[in-house]
């Protein structure tokens, strides 16, 4: 099995490349192939992964990364296609998007347009929030802080329909994209670390069987205790720093 | 009409602040609020000192501005800051109002502001301070301060020509600070330690600014705080003007070659983060004019103030009290590696950060601090107090801690209770800046407990 790691040098913020370190102590039998973004090519191009992860970044970084990813759209879409894993989370699903706008600093550019949405970025309206619900029938938890929204119709393919929380944007219920098994999400920090079950859920996608997270009873712990207190009526979802 | 309403907008700002203290109150903030509502380029009108240090960067600002400060006043000069008040432009305003007679003249001609970084554009381009000086700049809270990205852009967009930087020459992020217009002072610890971490911390810089290529690294003493150059391109670490040499314990003194000249220095405190901030004064002062004997009279009459960090002896065992900010994960991984590093065999340490009354604050930063320290032998005991125990028990054993030494327990105080002192050869007391008096009380109540089994 292998787990391709991109730009993990680059992509680390808010503790989303933590979910890698938690995954092979969940896979320690997993190939963890880190490609950087000083790298020639992806593993990917050459051959079949089983994974492929791509972490937060810095706004400054998403054209960067873009760019690297470019040439290989159309190869990134057959791994769709054929339902290799990926999981883009915090800002990085939104280089999948069709465009990046930056309201600050009036730059647009166009993202790799696998999902034909729109991601706008202003660098005076930081985000945070919260958000709770269902993914393939697992309740999810987890944080947002971001200076973006998206725009668009992702009503054929979402990664969660929020129970509490906003969804691309402040008005939608609809957070994220999917597309077979690519999961992205504005979910950021430790993903795989709240969400065990759902890590679980990941490694049979991956074709692992009888999948069981690591660290299971710590982190089945924390994941219910969260679940107590995501169900307080007295939690906010949206917040605005 | 700008000078009509920037007058009755100092006018409602001082009536606001006699009145918070008639009432006992602090008016460190308000007042400042109420103007700039008032007034929005109410900073662009307020009397300005002839002379502005600024003091910015994610971590040791509150240090250093209060050093340069106390420095400042035990040198003769009559100055104003924002110490005891906000970092933000409403605390900024408040002071400068506290300065200002009725007409908005400034009565003081020296200050030393602290400044939150994300405040930058709100107060840089109208008060164009002399000096700016910047710590450094790393990942703060994920909430707040997003990015080091995010932090760099907004601090070089709202500083002037005017300013002059005196910036980390060991930071690569903060030493880029400004435009070619600037004039720029670069200052380092030049000594190493030989005890640096390789933990699980993250850098927040790798490739070079000018080329993309990966940077080289010449060392590193945590996170990016270190000498770096580039083989793709001529990039490389600034040379510092001002650089700590040699530190001689024993004698409690250090070294630093400033410019063409050596001198030696009275130690405040040997946590390397600390001979980083004292290297930020002394430039800057130095900068400024002072001479090398009025630093030294300075320093030698300075100290961290408690609520940061504080060691007593107790029964002959160690008690130290060490400040661990939340939600700023270097500043965190700093404390927890400071633990790590001191002496003792047998440590058993109580730890209270993240500590929210709603219980759900967003824990993603406790995943950028670097808790591989806590699985040092050294550290035989931890003791985690309050809501999110569970989460600290994952986050530790990730980075490889024994679960069977960590305890949890919501209640702060209880902490205490799960010590055991005999077990021990020394205590440590890891807090939020948000819980000083809980700690305080936490370690009245350790001393307490090490006295009792010491019967």
């Amino acid at each position: 099995m292998t787990i391709e790691v991109l730009f993990p040098k680059l992509c680390n913020l808010y503790g989303d490349i933590k979910n890698m370190d938690y995954l092979r102590l969940c896979l320690p039998e997993a190939e963890f192939v880190e490609t950087q973004i000083t790298d020639e090519r992806p593993r990917f191009a050459d051959s079949d992964v089983d994974m492929v992860f791509l972490g937060s970044m810095s706004e400054a970084s998403q054209k960067r990364v873009v760019r690297w990813l470019e040439p290989y759209r159309a190869r990134i879409e057959e791994m769709i296609d054929s339902g290799t894993v990926f999981l883009a989370t915090g800002n990085a699903f939104e280089v999948f998007t069709d465009s990046i706008e930056n309201l600050t600093t009036k730059e647009t550019f166009p993202g790799l347009g696998l999902f034909h949405l729109t991601t706008k970025v202003d660098l005076f309206d930081r985000y945070n929030g919260k958000n709770i619900g269902p993914v393939d029938g697992i309740q999810v938890v987890g944080f947002r802080s971001q200076f973006s929204q998206v725009y668009g119709d992702n009503s054929d393919g979402y990664f969660m329909a929020c129970e509490k929380g906003a969804g691309i944007n402040r008005k939608s219920t609809l957070e994220g994209v999917r597309r077979k098994n690519f999961f992205g999400t504005h979910l950021l920090g430790p993903l795989l670390i709240l969400n065990p079950l759902f890590t679980e859920h990941l490694m049979g996608l991956m074709g692992v069987p009888e999948p069981k997270a690591a660290l299971r009873e710590e982190t089945i712990a924390a994941y219910e205790q969260r679940l107590e207190e995501f169900s307080n009526p007295k939690v906010t979802f949206i917040d605005s720093h | 009409m700008g000078k009509i309403r920037f007058l009755a907008a100092l006018l409602a700002a001082k009536t606001c602040g006699l009145g918070l203290r008639l009432l006992g109150r602090n008016a460190s903030y308000l007042p400042g609020k109420v103007a700039i509502k008032l007034c929005p380029d109410f900073l662009g009108h307020i009397g300005r000192p002839e002379t502005i240090i600024a003091v910015t960067g994610t971590n040791g600002k509150t240090t250093v501005s209060n050093m340069v400060a106390d420095i400042l006043t035990a040198s003769g000069y009559d100055v104003i800051n924002n110490g005891l008040g906000s970092n933000i432009n409403a605390g900024v305003a408040s002071t400068l109002i506290d300065n200002s007679t009725i007409t908005g003249r400034a009565k003081k001609q020296l200050a030393v502001l602290e400044v939150d970084e994300r405040s930058s554009l709100k107060i840089y381009p109208y008060l164009e301070p002399d000096y700016i000086v910047c710590t450094n700049i790393m990942r703060d809270s994920v909430t707040r301060n997003a990015n080091t990205d995010f932090i760099t852009y907004i601090i070089s967009s709202a500083v002037t020509a005017r300013s002059r930087l005196i910036l980390n020459g060991d930071d690569i992020i903060c030493s880029g600070l400004g435009s070619d217009a600037n004039e720029k002072v670069f200052y380092g610890v030049e000594y190493r330690t030989g005890g640096e971490h390789q933990g699980t911390e993250l850098k927040d810089i790798t490739y070079c600014p000018v080329c993309g290529q990966e940077l080289e690294i010449e060392y590193l003493r945590y996170n990016h705080i270190g000498r770096v150059h580039c083989s793709a391109c001529d990039f490389r670490s600034p040379d510092l003007q001002y650089r700590i040499t040699a530190l001689d314990r024993d004698q409690a003194c250090f070294t630093m070659v400033q410019r063409e000249n050596t001198e030696t220095y009275p130690m405040v405190n040997d946590n390397i983060t600390n001979m980083y901030n004292t290297a930020a004064a002394i430039a800057v002062l130095s900068e400024f004019g002072l001479t090398p004997e009025q630093i030294r009279s300075g320093l030698s009459s300075l100290h961290i103030v408690s609520s940061r960090f504080d060691r007593e002896t107790v029964c002959g065992k160690p008690v130290t009290m060490q400040l661990a900010k939340s939600w700023n994960p270097v500043a965190c991984s700093r404390a927890f590696d400071y633990l790590r590093c001191s002496e003792g065999e047998k440590k058993t340490a109580i730890v209270m950060i993240d500590y929210m009354v709603d219980h759900t604050e967003n824990v993603c930063w406790l995943y950028d601090c670097d808790y591989s320290a806590f699985a040092d032998p050294s550290i035989t005991r931890l003791i985690f107090g309050g809501p999110r125990g569970k989460d600290h028990i994952v986050r530790c054993m990730i980075d490889g801690v024994d679960k069977d030494k960590i305890v949890t327990t919501e209640d702060l105080f209880d902490t205490v209770n799960h010590v055991v002192p005999e077990d021990a050869d020394s205590f440590f007391i890891l807090y939020d800046l948000y819980l000083v008096e809980e700690a305080k009380k936490v370690e009245a109540l350790l001393k307490k407990r090490i006295e009792e089994a010491n019967q």
